[in-house]
């Protein structure tokens, strides 16, 4: 069972996300996004899927150039 | 004399054996080296199964500074076989559980599993100096097999395939002794270890920490209490720890980076500790330091336990984290596991293989208790940038989801099994109660002398439990026979028959219980997974052997072999 976003759902998530990363601001960006981990890691409530997105989020992480 | 609050220390004379050219010329079954709770405690094990062991110890009183001070449910049954319970439990002060604050706010109040058909509390709170004390109390109750040498160091040794060959140094004189078996008890600094060469090898964590002892004659109750990041302290983890006689226990983590002399200065920790107090609400009581010390956590353990005639325990086996209280429990668990095996090999009751399960399944216990101390430490001393960010992502969550909240329990020690012991035997499955290897599960019983328990019904012996099929008020007659052929044999082992009606009853060998001691319910066979009737093979330390349904008499003789490594030449 992997229920899929709408694509209007996954506009708005984006979006939202956004928004709340530039809302809590730079100093707190780090921890706003562990407290997002931590909370996501229960709502999917399935420790394969959550190591899939965690290895996924892992691969090849770039040094930002577009998001400096 | 030096004393603590209401502790006197006695100062103990040096004992030196009467000597023949400079030998003790007496032949040792056991030596133990190291006087320490793990090393009476082994004293006191071998003492139950009439075995007799010279304790070496360096010092001349029982232990000073902070050091242990929670024993759990397990270590109190333990405690129990060995005639030390009740001045534990007379002074010890007992909890079940504890809160967590994200500064002031609470955000976790855990409990340890508890309830009210539990002989014994999951935790008391004693300090080493007593549990040492009482150690040696009840030693002195075995005058002809409890050597205890105060004043004395192991020096030397060697080992051979029959023994080992000492010389121990006593009041500037130095005399030569042999023993069957050497076991190191002797400690975090073990002389024994770093004799032959041996490490301790695992996780080591960067994390400092302080650990102050204060009087401080404040009535709030026993519990664990932790705050991180507090506003009396920003940025560090405290634990506070109440203990008898007005004696409270703190600790603290100072930043990695700092320096560990000056932080540990009387005045740098008056001033944590009273800024600390300020924030309780206890900053105006009357306090006075104790002891400091510091503190570094490490998960680590001995590659193997058993090194031919030299086995190890306690911290000489393995170092534990403090967090969840891992140390003294494992090594009261090690002392009840070494202890019937040595006792039954020295008296030929069992095979030597019989002590390499020792290794196993104790090595088996440190792994487990690494798991959860590790995961214990790296929440309170974060040994990396994620860890401390995914800490605090945690704890800002914490008081609004509770399953987030429990990063935050301590994970406090549990009695562990041995899933993989190679003196387990095959037996009927359960779907409840303790499956073999386990540790023994409790229940509330009606025995001849009134309300009692099976966890007070163990003990230096094997036991058959029993469970009576229901509608029947007896154990099948064929095993029956068979039960009191093993009874009057050479082992020590007795039956206790878990009967759901009737009356209780004693012989020498077999006790009966009722299992009705909670009204309406037979819980005893319900915790045992045994409803329909079970017999169950507990092996002296109470850990299951094997159980099954239906046995016969063969089957429980052959069980018996095989959980004590008698090879086929040596079975009865």
């Amino acid at each position: 069972m992997n229920p899929t976003l709408s694509q209007a759902a996954r506009d708005a998530l984006y979006r939202d996300c956004a928004l709340a990363i530039t809302a809590v601001g730079r100093d707190r960006e780090s921890l706003f996004l562990a407290r997002l981990a931590l909370l996501l890691m229960e709502a999917v409530g399935d420790a394969d899927r959550c190591r899939e997105a965690l290895e996924a989020a892992a691969r090849d992480v770039p040094a930002p150039s577009l998001s400096r | 004399m030096k004393r603590v609050g209401p502790f006197a220390y006695t100062e103990h004379a040096a004992v030196l054996p009467a000597l023949v050219a400079g030998r003790d010329p007496r032949p040792h079954r056991v030596v133990i080296a190291g006087g320490g709770p793990v090393g009476l405690a082994l004293a006191l094990a071998l003492a139950s199964w009439g075995v007799a062991s010279v304790v070496i110890e360096a010092d001349t009183t029982v232990c000073d500074g902070s050091r242990a001070i929670c024993i759990s449910r397990r270590s109190l049954e333990i405690l129990g076989e060995l005639g030390a319970l009740d001045a534990h439990l007379a002074r010890g002060l007992p909890w079940q559980g504890g809160r967590t604050f994200h500064g002031t706010e609470e955000i976790l109040r855990f409990g340890m599993p508890h309830d009210a058909l539990q002989r014994l509390p999951p935790m008391i709170n004693l300090q080493q100096y007593w549990i040492e004390q009482y150690l040696v109390d009840a030693a002195a109750a075995h005058p002809g097999l409890i050597e205890l040498r105060w004043g004395t160091e192991l020096a030397a040794f060697e080992a051979d395939d029959a023994g080992v060959s000492m010389t121990m140094r006593c009041a500037g004189e130095a005399y030569a002794m042999r023993a069957d078996w050497l076991i190191a008890c002797d400690g975090g600094q073990s002389f024994v270890r770093r004799s032959m060469g041996l490490k301790l090898e695992g996780t080591a964590f960067d994390g400092k920490y302080v650990i102050v002892d204060i009087t401080l004659p404040s009535t709030y109750p026993a519990e664990r209490r932790a705050w991180f990041d507090p506003p009396s302290n920003p940025g560090s983890t405290v634990l506070m720890h109440k203990q008898p006689d007005d004696l409270w226990r703190l600790d603290y983590q100072i930043p990695d980076d700092a320096d560990l002399e000056a932080a540990l200065q009387p005045d740098r920790v008056a001033a944590f500790v009273q800024r600390h107090l300020d924030m309780v609400g206890e900053g105006d009581l009357p306090w006075e330091i104790v002891w400091i010390s510091a503190y570094r956590a490490g998960a680590m353990s001995l590659e193997r336990y058993r090194h031919g005639r030299i086995l190890f325990a306690g911290n000489a086996a393995h170092a534990m984290p403090i967090f969840g209280v891992r140390g003294l429990n494992s090594g009261f668990d090690d002392a009840h596991n070494l202890g019937w095996k040595l006792a039954s090999v020295v008296r030929g009751l069992a095979g030597e293989a019989l002590l390499d399960s020792y290794d196993l399944e104790r090595r088996h216990a440190f792994r487990v208790n690494a798991a959860s101390a590790i995961q214990s430490t790296e929440f309170m001393a974060p040994p990396s940038r994620g860890f401390a960010l995914m800490r605090e992502a945690a704890i800002t969550l914490a008081h609004r989801h509770a399953s987030i909240a429990q990063f935050a329990n301590p994970r406090q020690t549990m009695p562990i099994g041995y899933p993989d012991s190679p003196l387990s035997v095959a037996s009927d499955p359960s779907t409840a109660g303790p499956a073999p290897g386990d540790p023994p599960t409790e229940a509330p019983v009606r025995g001849p002398a009134g309300p009692t328990h099976l966890s007070a019904l163990l003990g230096a012996a094997w036991t058959v439990l029993a469970f009576v099929e229901p509608g029947s008020d007896r154990i099948d007659p064929g095993l029956d026979a068979g039960l009191r052929a093993l009874e009057t044999g050479p082992l020590p082992l007795r039956t206790v028959e878990v009967a759901a009606t009737g009356e209780a009853a004693r012989t020498t060998t077999r006790i009966r219980v009722v299992d009705d001691a909670d009204p309406g319910a037979r819980t005893a066979a319900a915790r045992w997974g045994a409803l329909d009737g079970a017999i169950v093979l507990l092996r002296p330390d109470g850990h299951v052997a094997g159980r099954w349904r239906r046995p016969d008499a063969t089957t429980l003789a052959s069980a018996l072999d095989t959980a004590r490594c008698l090879h086929d030449e040596e079975k009865a």
